[in-house]
């Protein structure tokens, strides 16, 4: 196979999921499926319903007739049969830029997934766009599944670099509010941010009837602590330093971070949110891999 | 407080600082590493904020400690055993000052108890700790003191303390005071004996095993300074009877106890006046043969009733108490004996008892100043009156003797009496050994032996073998071929008892014909024959006379005549006089002048019993209601000397005391410190090395435990933290 022109999109793993992409699509159709069979209404040939018009819908799709009758704005629905409309967020913090012995750093990662999981998007027809956050968006993309805009959803991923501080509740909420239309949020981050204020975000998301998928993306030295001397720790973001002796702290450190796990794993599955703990140890095409499996399982039921 | 073998080796003590030093550094040094969020890390470190603040000092201590124990036990710590006896704080003490009389002698500016005293008092002034030391002299038992032993209490009463007469009870007191200590709960404990080391008082601990089981060591300070002059009277002796017209001999024995020969006069007083001239007598120096010399005094006693008399050393040295030595003499008018005659129709043509009554009384009652004075007495007649005021009483031919009549002579004899028994045909043998030997079997009988068969009736007469160096017989004549011979044809066989008996005449076949005995104060004589001489002919020599007289003489002696006694024993008083019931004797002391006086009752057997403590004259008198004023044998006296032993100024050898004593320790100085020191330098080592060795050890665990106790980073992850989908 021919090496990969982008720096994050690995069309050797891809291919793996490729060989299954069979199953990922139904998967992923049956997924689509049961989006599909709550009301859903995408852009699609049939006309499904109206709905009042909000300040940036698309005016091709405005029902002037029923603008005539009603004087009032409509857009028109239509059916979307097999169509999935999906953003994915990718956190690009400074917490994100951290590689303890992993092979690559979150940041990274998420980039590889991103691209991996816009990929399968695209290439099932489906509209996947990108938004890059940390204290503020720096990349947005929004839905499309042209192969241009792929190319540009990968040379985007290419150009990011960590930012800084994280942002991720404010950002959340920013973001449930712009998009307007039903579909899939795929969040990569490590959510580092106020668990009660990023959870409320979520639940934006969910009220705006997203369905959501948290990619909660750790190093591995971030869940099981392995230091043993005294090290001065240095915040990536903030740059603030603490003196820390490990061997005193491990075992009080792995239960704080596993109460920090725990309450986004609870409240996701309260929100019906899909929360996957993601080591960045773990290759991301075998992680996804086993993460559809999964999923196809428990649909199966 | 241990000392330390190596004790540079605790320069090692500086590795206490070592983990206060590593602790330090690996904060400077700390590496860097970056981390997404310090969030959970803050979290986690106010958490456990207080657990590792604990565990942080506790492990900083455990390793110091750790390090400081280990310096202390490669310098290897040792204690000596004997060696904190200078800490006075944690010993319990027991102090004996020797308070005999050779302490007197003189030590640089005092005695050497004066010194005895100081030191003694230095060691009760260190601070007293929960163990105050107690005081003892080593004779008449502890100062007078209240019974708890406050400091300024007993420091009083030692500085009232003074000598007192006999050798030191040292043994004695040591075994008490090693005894009281048995019972302290002190670590270390101490005998500390403040004397002279004389050898008299130091001996017989030799012979105390208590004090070589116990484990408590000796310190012996030496009170006795550097060299003594000094020349004593060791003893004296008095010959002679104590009657008027008689000459008393007196023999003095000197020893010079200085380092180097002396010459000294002595001089004989009597009645506060000097007697004759001063002699000068020279004696080599301390152990050597002629360190020792006799003198000797000659006076004829003119006058009677009691007389005080001395021989003195008229040179003063350093041990003054010895150079006087006193005595009491009561010189009578004669020798008071009584016959007892026996006989009858068995005796014979020729009485015994007048052979006996020529021989005691030549003169019969003439003024000549014969030394006997005589009563003649009627067997029947004998008893209690009989023997009153007599001071010897002969027996001629006498049958035998009624029970009172024994009871009464036992008690003359015991008294000081002297009892002549002259057998004869009458005498029922039997009798005689009932009453006399039997009755009082208990004492040794009061015969020299059993009588038994009389031999010789038809046998030609035998030629008694004589004990020329008997006082009863010697210096009688030049030579022992001048003795007469002594021709017995008939006697009594005595069967010698099991006491040591002098034979003064003998039979060939060994058996006594003349022998004697002491019983109690008095002297008991048996003449297997008669004093007449139809059975021998010793009233036809020239042996009887003198015989029967210096056996008066020497009953003389003992009744009535010396009333010289040692210091610290009992002194039976005899008031011959008739006394009412009630009558009591009053004693005054020699000191202090005006001293209190004790009343002593008289017992049934005529005797009062004074404890003579002190050295001097003493004065008696018997008063009561019917007690007549001024009556002859109701007032006396009697004098008092130290123990002659005391004068015996040879030192103990250090050596032999501290290897015949061991395994209990004896230290030897000059003074407390010094004797101090002897013993910490003798002192064993205990070793202490393992003791912070073992709580390294358990230090090192305690830490490991402690510092692993958080290490648990190897431990695998909580199955919470590994990928798992929402349900």
């Amino acid at each position: 196979m021919a090496k990969s022109p982008y720096l994050y999109f690995q069309p050797e793993r891809a291919a793996k999921l490729s060989n299954i992409s069979l199953i990922a699509r139904q998967v992923v159709e049956g997924f689509i499926s049961g989006l599909h069979r709550s009301p859903h209404h995408g852009f699609s040939v049939e006309f499904s319903e109206h709905r009042e018009y909000s300040p940036g819908d698309d005016l091709r799709h405005l029902d002037w007739v029923a603008w005539g009758r009603t004087d009032r704005y409509y857009i028109k629905q239509y059916e979307q049969e097999t169509n999935l409309r999906a953003y994915i967020l990718l956190d690009t913090s400074g917490s994100m830029n951290y590689r303890y012995r992993a092979e690559s750093t979150k940041f990274q990662y998420g980039c590889y997934l991103a691209a991996c999981l816009a990929y399968l998007m695209a290439r099932q027809q489906d509209l996947v766009g990108v938004v890059a956050f940390d204290r503020r968006i720096r990349l947005h993309l929004p839905p499309a599944s042209s192969p241009a805009h792929l190319d540009r959803i990968f040379t985007g991923l290419e150009k990011l670099t960590p930012g800084s501080t994280t942002a991720i509740a404010t950002t959340f909420h920013e973001l449930a509010e712009r998009i307007a239309k039903r579909g899939l949020i795929v969040i990569i981050s490590d959510l580092y941010d106020d668990p009660s204020a990023v959870l409320r975000a979520l639940q934006h998301f969910c009220y705006k009837k997203h369905q959501l998928i948290i990619f909660h993306t750790f190093d591995p030295a971030e869940l099981d602590f392995p230091f043993k001397r005294i090290t001065n720790f240095v915040d990536l973001e903030s740059g603030q330093r603490l003196q820390v002796d490990p061997r005193a702290l491990s075992q009080a450190y792995r239960g704080e971070i596993g109460a920090f796990i725990d309450r986004y794993r609870t409240e996701c599955s309260d929100r019906s949110i899909e929360y996957v703990l993601t080591p960045t140890a773990e290759p991301y095409d075998l992680m996804l891999l086993n993460y559809l499996e999964r999923r196809k399982r428990l649909l199966r039921r | 407080m241990p000392d330390f073998k190596t004790p540079w080796l605790l320069l090692g003590l500086l590795a206490a600082a070592i983990p206060v030093l590593l602790h330090l550094l690996s904060s400077v040094r700390a590496p860097q590493a970056y981390f997404p969020t310090l969030r959970f890390l803050r979290l986690s470190m106010a958490k456990t904020a207080r657990r590792r603040r604990v565990e942080h000092w506790l492990l900083l201590l455990i390793r110091s400690l750790l390090l400081a124990l280990l310096a202390l036990a490669v310098a290897e710590p040792f204690l000596k055993s004997t060696g904190g006896l200078a800490a006075a704080g944690n010993v319990a003490s027991e102090v004996i000052i020797d308070n005999s009389y050779s302490m007197s002698a003189r030590s640089g500016a005092g005695s050497r108890f004066d010194r005895a005293r100081q030191q003694a008092k230095a060691l009760l002034g260190e601070a007293a700790g929960p163990f105050p030391p107690s005081v003892t002299l080593t004779n008449r038992g502890q100062p007078p003191a209240p019974p708890k032993p406050a400091p300024e209490t007993t420091e009083e009463a030692l500085d009232a303390a003074a000598l007192a007469p006999g050798r030191a009870s040292l043994a004695g007191r040591v075994v008490e005071a090693v005894q009281r200590l048995s019972d302290q709960s002190a670590p270390r404990k101490a005998v500390y004996v403040f004397s002279d080391l004389q050898q008299v008082s130091f001996r017989p601990l030799l012979d105390r095993p208590e004090i070589k089981q116990a484990g408590v060591p000796l310190l012996v300070v030496d009170c006795s300074g550097d060299g003594l002059d000094n020349v004593g009277i060791a003893d004296v002796a008095l010959a002679g009877a104590a009657i008027v017209n008689e000459h008393l001999e007196l023999t003095a024995g000197l020893v010079n106890s200085s380092d180097k020969p002396k010459r000294v006069r002595v001089s004989f007083h009597l009645d506060g006046r000097q007697r004759g001239e001063a002699k000068l007598v020279q004696l080599d120096k301390a152990g050597r043969t002629g360190a020792k010399a006799v003198v000797g005094f000659r006076h004829k006693l003119e006058a009677l009733g009691f007389h005080l008399g001395q021989v003195v050393i008229d040179d003063a040295d350093d041990l003054p108490a010895d150079n006087v030595w006193q005595f009491c003499l009561e010189v009578g008018d004669r020798v008071q004996a009584v016959l007892v005659r026996g006989g009858g129709e068995k005796a014979g043509p020729i009485d015994p008892g007048m052979e006996l009554h020529v021989a005691l009384d030549p003169y019969a009652g003439s003024a000549e100043p014969w030394r006997v004075s005589l009563r003649t007495v009627a067997a029947a007649d004998f008893g209690k009156d009989a023997l009153a005021g007599a001071q010897v009483v002969f027996f001629a031919d006498v049958a035998g003797f009624g029970e009172a009549q024994a009871d009464e002579l036992e008690k003359f004899v015991a008294r000081g009496g002297s009892a002549v028994f002259f057998l004869g045909p009458t005498v029922d043998a039997g009798n005689y050994n009932r009453r006399l030997l039997e009755r009082f079997s208990e004492s040794g009988g009061l015969l020299p032996g059993r009588i038994g068969q009389l031999v010789g009736q038809a046998a030609p007469p035998v030629s008694l073998a004589k004990d020329l160096k008997h006082p009863y017989l010697a210096r009688l004549y030049e030579t022992g071929a001048d003795y007469p011979d002594v021709l017995v044809r008939r006697y009594y066989r005595v069967h010698p008892a099991d006491a040591p008996v002098e034979k003064i005449l003998s039979a060939p076949s060994g058996e006594a014909i003349l022998a004697a005995k002491d019983y109690g104060n008095g002297r008991v004589v048996l003449c297997a024959t008669t004093a007449g001489v139809e059975w021998n002919n010793l009233a036809k020599t020239t042996l009887l006379l003198p015989v029967a007289t210096r056996i008066c003489l020497e009953a003389g002696m003992n009744l009535g005549g010396n009333h010289t006694h040692r210091a610290g024993r009992m002194v039976s008083i005899h008031p011959r006089a008739s006394l009412p019931a009630g009558a009591e004797v009053v004693v005054t002391p020699p000191e202090p002048a005006g001293a209190e006086s004790i009343r002593l009752p008289v017992g049934k057997d005529g005797l009062a019993v004074c404890k003579a403590d002190q050295v001097g004259l003493y004065r008696w008198r018997v008063e009561g209601a019917g007690v007549p004023d001024e009556a002859e044998g109701t007032k006396g006296r009697f004098v008092t000397n130290p123990d002659p032993a005391e004068w015996k100024l040879a030192r103990m050898d250090p050596a032999t005391l501290a290897s015949g004593l061991a395994p209990a320790e004896v230290f030897f100085g000059k003074s407390v410190e010094e004797v101090r020191a002897a013993a910490a330098a003798a002192a064993a080592e205990e070793n202490l090395w393992d003791r912070p060795l073992a709580i390294v050890i358990l230090l090192l665990v305690v830490e490991a435990v402690v510092a692993n106790r958080f290490r648990r980073g190897a431990q695998p992850l909580p199955g919470r933290l590994s990928r798992r989908p929402a349900a």
